[in-house]
């Protein structure tokens, strides 16, 4: 067993350094080569860090999703560990994102925080996998936790085509997406340095997701292989 | 058992977190706010309910006194236009021929008095000032707001 790990951690560590990496990089063209934006000047570039964590934060739960899904079908651990992992990362990428959002938003709209469908709907999406992860605290029995989380995960998904299209069925604050619009490809809202850095950075939280996915889950499967063992000793 | 008590209590203050968002934010957040031609076009305003209008701020329309703060303006959706007062201290992006939200409440003198003003910013960026309007997203193209 320790030596079927090593080759994973070796990769992990290969992987955490790419993500290091491409972080750095993407700092260093958000913050230095990329201009800075006609109307908003310097702030603007809170961006580089906003929309990669928001879109990071959409595959976690996408994974809870999936890992949701596969776990309600075959019953199987790996999948309940693999939702629970991308859930608690998920919630760190979205606060992230708020936090980022909120820093943005005070100095170009004059507000810290405002409850238009957009910023209201991302705050639910925050408390959807917060109350995820106190509901499997909550339940005492193990299995029955993974189920219930499992049904809460995927339905606390349906948020997220709800917040992307809130832009467009609502007036909002917030504006519609730079990135994700349906009918405008991205280099036409963005100019083409600010999107290169936007690329590179979301590459490295991308990296860094991974990283820490990977890392979560194999403290999920460490913690099961305890349980299994305890259990075989009767303690 | 202590534990999991803990976790109920706080499990409920979520729940009930969500619920109060979902229905009452979301009632508010669905018409975030109401247009110049909606607010002409209410028969009786009531001077003490609370408003949020937005609209572009009229070209030429912007009249500011640095030494009060005090900030006079129109906002208008292209067909009707609204009077704006306000003082305080306005987001840098505030300015003529851009999108802008107010806050506030309906004057005896039918001007909107204003307690917070927003700016609204498109989705582009770029580090030409292009001429490209800023804010023509300020309504989206399907809005169901009101429907």
């Amino acid at each position: 067993m320790a030596q079927a790990a090593k080759p994973i951690r070796k990769s992990r560590g290969v992987l955490g350094a790419l993500a290091l990496t491409a972080i750095a990089i993407g700092l260093y063209w958000g913050l230095v080569i990329a201009p800075p934006d006609a109307y908003q000047g310097e702030v603007q570039r809170i961006m580089y860090l906003h929309l990669p964590s928001i879109l990071t934060a959409y595959l976690s739960y996408f994974l809870v999703f999936v890992g949701s899904g596969m776990y309600l079908w075959k019953r199987e651990k790996r999948d309940d560990i693999l939702a629970h992992s991308a859930a608690e990362i998920g919630v760190l990428f979205t606060a992230l994102t708020i936090i980022a959002g909120s820093i943005w938003g005070r100095p170009t709209w004059g507000v810290w925080w405002t409850w238009d469908a957009r910023l209201t709907l991302t705050a639910i999406l925050l408390l959807i996998y917060t109350g995820y992860l106190m509901l499997r605290s909550l339940i005492e029995d193990e299995s029955r936790a993974a189920s219930a989380a499992a049904v809460l995960g995927i339905i606390g998904f349906l948020d997220i085509p709800l917040i992307h299209m809130s832009v467009y069925w609502w007036r909002t604050l917030h504006q519609p997406p730079s990135i994700l619009q349906p009918n405008k490809p991205p280099w036409e809202n963005v100019h083409p340095s600010m999107l290169t850095a936007l690329a590179i950075s979301f590459a490295g939280f991308l990296l860094l997701y991974f990283y820490l996915l990977s890392l979560r889950y194999r403290l999920g499967e460490m913690r099961e292989k305890i349980k299994a063992r305890r259990l075989e000793r009767g303690v | 058992m202590a534990k999991s008590k803990r976790f109920l209590i706080g499990g409920i203050i979520i729940l009930a977190a969500i619920s109060y968002l979902v229905v009452g934010g979301m009632k508010e957040a669905i018409v975030y706010f109401v247009t110049p031609s909606e607010l002409k076009a209410k028969e009786n305003l009531s001077a003490d309910k609370f408003l949020r209008m937005g609209g572009m701020v009229v070209k030429g329309s912007l009249k500011k006194d640095l030494q009060t703060l005090t900030y006079h303006f129109e906002l208008t959706d292209g067909t009707t236009t609204f009077p704006v007062f306000f003082k305080g201290l306005p987001p840098d992006l505030f300015t003529e021929g851009k999108g802008a939200v107010v806050e506030g409440r309906i004057g005896k003198d039918g001007v909107f008095q204003a307690t917070t003003i927003m700016a609204k910013h498109a989705e582009e960026y770029s580090p030409h000032a292009d001429g490209k309007d800023a804010a023509k997203s300020f309504i989206p193209a399907k809005d169901t707001s009101t429907k």
